[in-house]
């Protein structure tokens, strides 16, 4: 497999510079049929200077199809927006050139660790990093997405942000589920019924985790995984953030807790948080996590991925006990 | 009569458990791996609660759908051990509990129903061996 897709990105790069590349070190990291990541360097003939980059091909299945093409626009105009995201150097949007559609980004240093916030480090750097974090969301909410052109690329839901999201869930979720599933007939049902105006339309990044986070040392140096980002209501990726499935992934017991999180944000944005708001998008953040996960059955029955996903006792129970103590 | 399931599950974790040491293993082979023996892990947990679990289901299904006012589908109900037709039979009950939970009315009547529908699916995920 390397072979071939060595020689594909020979001749994908050598249409895109218009000499012979040098590729160095192609490797592929990740396993499985569900992640396509892979690494090489370019080297430059002359110098022998090398730019460190990532292919990320679509993969077959996974826990959500997105579009390469959407993907590499948002990232080159986040380019001049000073956010840590990563440098898109060339998409192959069809698959035409390397099998599959595909993005090269340029590779950032540092390293993920998705436990980092309640991992070994000394208490007083964990709360830094998860302040830390917490402001990175800040500075994805205050992009000017009219002026760096995000607004030709992504549509602007409006106030209805939250009704568009949820239609945007409900199709996926359409699309893959094999069976009824009346648990989460009944959450969509209530999440109609409550869905909140949304008062700012912003840049979301729709899966901001630490997991989605390089850093160096103590310092962010990248924020990956920009598949799902979209214009809407700024607390999607807060109700991501600070629901109960992902709370050790952001806050601290004791030390960094949901309070401090949303009044950090509150100070640092400008921006209101309207509690009940807030509310719906922490189940919202549930009910797509079923869906991924529905996304996810589908495609490992479909022999499409090799992670048997499937929606767990646990998110199910979280969506209803959720449901059933704002009814 | 030997080998039951559970040795036979058993044996194959036995014999997966083996493999992962090998060390000539590919990074793809061993993630699929731990995969096939969580699955495997699983379903020696749930097999023998399955039948119990889809006929006591079936049956509190019915009885809410019934008060619903749902005319359930003139199919007995399997009284023999067959557990691929009590999760075929689950599976049409629960489409008909997602066609009754879309219909609701937006009213009292509605929301308790939507309140009593709520304790009984919370009730089906805490029990459900699967």
């Amino acid at each position: 497999m390397t072979s071939t897709l060595d020689a594909q990105l020979h001749e994908f790069l050598a249409a895109q510079l218009g000499s012979v590349p040098k590729i160095a070190d192609l490797t592929r990291v990740g396993v499985g049929r569900s992640r396509e990541n892979w690494v090489f360097d370019l080297v430059d003939p002359a110098t022998d200077d090398r730019e460190p980059l990532i292919l990320r091909r679509d993969p077959e299945g996974g826990l959500v199809d997105t579009d390469r093409g959407t993907e590499f626009a948002v990232l080159r105009a986040l380019e001049p927006s000073g956010l840590p995201a990563p440098r898109a150097r060339w998409l192959d949007s069809d698959g035409r050139w390397l099998g599959k559609p595909s993005l090269i980004m340029r590779r950032e240093p540092g390293a993920c660790d998705y436990r980092v916030v309640n991992g070994d480090r000394p208490l007083a750097e964990r709360t830094g990093l998860a302040r830390r974090f917490c402001e990175l969301l800040a500075e994805v909410h205050s992009v000017d997405w009219r002026s760096t052109g995000l607004g030709a690329v992504l549509e602007d839901p409006g106030e209805q942000a939250a009704l568009a999201e949820l239609r945007r869930w409900e199709t996926v979720l359409r699309q893959d589920q094999l069976e009824a599933l009346p648990e989460v007939d009944l959450a969509l049902a209530w999440l109609r019924e409550h869905a909140p105006a949304s008062p700012h339309t912003v840049l979301v990044h729709a899966d901001f985790k630490p997991g989605n986070i390089l850093l160096q040392g103590d310092r962010v140096s990248a924020l990956l995984d920009w598949e799902l980002a979209h214009l809407g209501d700024p607390l999607e990726d807060l109700g991501w953030v600070v629901q109960p499935l992902r709370h050790r992934e952001h806050l601290i017991e004791g030390a960094w807790e949901r309070e401090d999180l949303v009044r950090h944000y509150r100070e640092t944005t400008g921006l209101d948080v309207d509690e009940t708001a807030l509310e719906w998008w922490v189940v919202f953040s549930t009910f797509k996590t079923v869906v991924m996960q529905v996304s996810g059955l589908r495609a490992f029955l479909d022999e499409r991925s090799d992670e048997p996903y499937r929606p767990t006792r646990r998110v199910l129970l979280t969506l209803l006990t959720a449901i059933a103590e704002r009814s | 009569m030997r080998p039951t399931i559970e040795d036979q599950l058993h044996g194959a974790q036995r014999l997966l458990d083996d493999v992962a040491t090998d060390p000539r293993l590919s990074r793809d082979s061993h993630e699929n791996l731990v995969n096939v023996r969580r699955l495997l892990k699983q379903i020696g947990r749930s097999w023998s609660e399955l039948l119990p679990f889809y006929l006591n289901d079936n049956a509190t299904m019915a009885q809410l759908l019934t008060r619903h006012d749902v005319e359930l589908p003139a199919v007995a109900e399997p009284a023999g051990y067959d557990v691929a037709e009590a999760a075929r039979r689950n599976a049409e009950l629960r489409a008909l509990l997602s066609r009754v939970i879309t219909n609701l009315p937006d009213t009292p009547d509605g929301a308790a129903a939507r309140r009593e529908i709520t304790e009984y699916l919370v009730r089906r995920i805490e029990t459900d061996p699967s």
